[in-house]
């Protein structure tokens, strides 16, 4: 009977670690694009960006969450509801400004990951 | 699919008891339940309590299969808001998940010092397109 042979995944391991990598500097460029962006249509209809302070794009942290799972998040206490769009105590409201889902549209990091990962592969 | 009146009639049946009004200037109120698409909630009204949004258009993403049948994933964007700052979304969020078991990607922002009590989800509605031609 022929001795089981151990799979050597190290080059797989490498490669996904390389394109994770490789997607999350992508994301992270992404998204402060979106945010510097004067895509975004204000209450009044002009475009406007989503920088006002400063303060929301700066924020922007990515933290390693596993192997190859990263997590972004902009710890700012408004963050969200520029994110949805909110009705304010004062009157009026913020129009949502989804920039997580649009660079996210922009990027289509599946794609993204399945072309870097193959020429990692292929060296 | 389910055209926006249905999804207006189903998400009254399920909360439409815990939404406010909307008060119009004429004095006249009316349940603070509203189809946003072609007409805004007029500026001159005002709301008490708990409003509720539909969107007139669902979003839509088409996935294609193996076959020339596409699947198409349409989900409806339902926005809560509390005006009431003593009254949470808490309960009306239970009775949405229990009418809704397959409701996605809930976000449940809590009142701050400058905004209300915002809750949006999306409430799926499938759709199989037969093959073509």
């Amino acid at each position: 009977m022929a001795q089981p042979k151990k799979l050597d995944t190290t080059a797989l391991d490498r490669a996904i670690a390389a394109a994770t990598q490789q997607l999350v500097n992508r994301l992270s460029a992404e998204y402060t694009s979106e945010i510097s962006s004067d895509k975004w249509k204000w209450n009044d209809g002009s475009l406007r960006d989503i920088v006002d302070t400063g303060r929301l794009r700066a924020s922007q942290t990515v933290r390693q969450a596993g192997q190859n799972r990263y997590q972004f998040s902009w710890p700012v206490e408004y963050a969200t509801q520029v994110h949805e769009g909110t009705k304010l105590k004062g009157g009026g409201e913020w129009p949502a400004r989804p920039w997580t889902r649009t660079a996210l549209e922009n990027v289509d990091p599946k794609k993204y990951f399945e072309t870097i990962l193959r020429r990692e592969l292929n060296g | 699919m389910a055209s926006v009146n249905q999804i207006r009639s189903l998400i009254n049946s399920a909360i439409g008891s815990k939404l406010g009004n909307y008060n119009l200037p004429d004095g006249s109120t009316s349940p603070a339940l509203w189809v946003r698409g072609q007409q805004q909630v007029p500026k001159d009204w005002t709301v008490t309590g708990i409003e509720c949004v539909i969107d007139e258009v669902p979003e839509m993403v088409n996935k294609p299969t193996l076959s020339q049948q596409v699947v198409l994933d349409v989900r409806w964007p339902i926005y809560l808001t509390s005006y009431d700052t003593a009254q949470t979304l808490a309960e009306v969020r239970e009775l949405l998940f229990q009418w809704f078991p397959d409701i996605q990607d809930p976000v449940h922002v809590p009142q701050t010092d400058i905004s209300f009590e915002t809750l949006k989800v999306f409430i799926p509605d499938y759709s199989i397109q037969p093959e073509r031609g």
